[in-house]
């Protein structure tokens, strides 16, 4: 049997593309494939653009002819959450009210992988307006896991996830408010970074909340992330909250032996965890010990501090930017994502801005309490298995219940939207059921380059990531 | 937007702009979030002195840098 071109990892189909083995036309006509025999059963495109997609691809076989080749992304299929505006098109936003919305503006992200010779096959299913961590959506229909088809796919960048995982693209792009990258990419057994605030700029992507909004990127691979991260990261004259500090070259910081020299943080979190996942959890902490990590158990503060105050912020800012759509057309949202919103509207705004002058605060006491010695901590994504879709479903279920199963789902993830740390999502296993289990790492302001480079140790050691699902 | 020219104080807190579609069944349940926020925030505010302020925490990043 042939192998499918589009199983290979980002970074080895841009050596093939690189030395004349394959074509951008080639990748992006088995992703297509790919993209459309997953679509009927997980439901992770909102839309394919095959035709597009193909004049990109043609283009970028064209230059490549011509000795032109723009870099590693060059001629990689990709598709993104459909909250990147690209001037022209509609971005849903996963959402009824932004369905025909035309941008005016193509978002800087997009802009520099359209530079870097991307080739982007479609938009991605999410959950409305980016709120929610399970992937379930009304008006476009539940985006599924890749793994299995009635657990949930995680949220809110489901289909960013689940492409990934169904190798029906090389990478995606996602945003991260609360757990938005991380939960589906540790649902789906694939790697989602969430870059320190400000890494990437945000110019251009539908906002959950100004302050805790993270883009960042899902691929198989450390390395992959690397190459996506590269893209993307830096100073943006579009967005002010975007770092001006320089972006280093990330793959170059990739490709150690060993993890010999990195001290990593293992939280003493003191929250039961499902046995499999405390399992996983331990097996993955020997592993990085057995790599040349220095582990450190850690006393970890109560999060739920920074958890609460990092809900403040976010109901305050959705609710200032959706009151006057919740006046106009309530019966345009969902129930779930009405009843996260709604909060917000009766928030003194004083107790929104004491939240923000307690980010630096409470950020500052993390790093210098839980991040001292360390280079990055590890913690488990989640502490429970993944949820059937059925039982996770606001729209029938009893809703405070279900806010407060996501609370849990999402208590590791949300504080540090809060503290603005780089987070990355790590494949570490399979539950009994067959799901994927998935630790984190956390790391320093500006410090992806390490956390990739000891997410790469970790997987030229491991296998987990390089399972697949099947249909 | 509604014309707001009529409302008592207490009819601009109650039925501000968005919130129209808000039951007073569900209010009793928004009540209980709000606090429990506020709460949060309110039981923090011994971290923080008068010259703290939301640009702090940007400048922090960039100084704490790895």
């Amino acid at each position: 049997m042939s192998e499918d071109c589009a199983t290979l990892d980002l970074a080895e189909a841009a050596a093939r593309l690189a030395d004349g083995r394959l074509t951008s036309v080639a990748l992006t006509e088995a992703c297509l494939a790919r993209a459309q025999t997953w679509q009927a059963s997980r439901n992770c495109f909102i839309r394919i653009d095959a035709e597009p997609a193909l004049a990109a691809a043609r283009a970028r076989d064209e230059e490549l002819k011509r000795g032109h080749r723009r870099g590693p992304l060059h001629g990689i299929p990709l598709a993104h959450k459909d909250m990147f505006y690209r001037e022209g098109r509609a971005s849903t936003g996963g959402s009824r009210i932004l369905r025909d919305e035309i941008a005016k503006t193509t978002a800087t992200v997009l802009r520099r992988l359209d530079a870097a010779g991307a080739v982007e096959i479609g938009t991605l299913n999410m959950s409305e307006f980016a709120a929610g961590p399970t992937g379930h959506n009304i008006h476009y229909g539940p985006c599924r896991n890749a793994y299995d088809a009635a657990h949930v796919s995680g949220g809110s960048s489901s289909g960013s996830a689940v492409s990934v995982a169904a190798r029906a693209v090389f990478g995606a792009l996602g945003s991260d408010t609360g757990a938005s990258i991380r939960l589906p990419a540790a649902y789906n057994g694939v790697v989602g970074l969430k870059p320190t605030y400000g890494r990437v700029s945000r110019h251009g992507a539908m906002p959950r909340s100004w302050s805790l909004d993270h883009v960042g990127p899902f691929a198989r691979t450390a390395r992959d992330c690397a190459l996506l991260l590269q893209a993307i990261a830096g100073a943006d004259p579009d967005d002010s909250t975007a770092s001006m500090r320089s972006v280093p070259d990330y793959a170059a910081m990739l490709g150690a032996a060993d993890l010999s020299g990195m001290t990593i943080g293992v939280a003493e979190h003191g929250v039961t965890l499902d046995p499999e996942i405390a399992a996983a959890m331990e097996a993955s902490v020997r592993q990085l010990e057995k790599l040349g990590a220095k582990v450190r158990r850690v006393a970890l503060s109560d999060l739920s501090a920074a958890f609460r105050v990092g809900e403040t912020i976010i109901k305050g800012e959705a609710a200032a930017m959706h009151r006057q759509w919740l006046e106009t057309r309530p019966q345009d949202y969902s129930n779930s994502v009405r009843f996260r919103i709604e909060g917000g509207l009766y928030l003194p705004a004083t107790d929104y801005i004491d939240a923000l002058r307690l980010r630096g605060v409470m950020t500052a006491q993390f790093i210098s309490e839980t991040m001292a010695g360390i280079d990055m901590l590890h913690i488990p994504a989640t502490p429970l298995l993944t949820p059937t879709i059925v039982e996770s479903d606001m729209e029938t279920k009893d809703s405070e219940t279900l806010l407060t199963l996501f609370s849990r789902l999402t208590h590791f993830m949300r504080p540090f939207n809060f503290f603005g740390l780089p987070a990355v999502s790590v494949p570490c296993g399979f539950s009994s059921a067959g799901l994927p289990l998935a630790y984190q790492l956390v790391g320093h302001p500006f410090s992806e380059g390490a956390m990739l480079r000891a997410v790469d140790v970790y997987q030229r050691a491991t296998d987990f990531h390089r399972a697949a699902p099947q249909l | 937007m509604p014309n707001n020219d009529d409302r008592t104080p207490a009819d601009t807190l109650m039925k501000a702009p968005g919130t129209s579609s808000i039951t007073s069944a569900r209010i009793g349940d928004i009540a209980v979030e709000v606090t429990r926020l506020c709460g949060a925030v309110r039981g923090a505010a011994h971290l923080f002195s008068f010259n703290d302020e939301p640009g702090d925490f940007r400048a922090l990043l960039d100084r704490k840098s790895s």
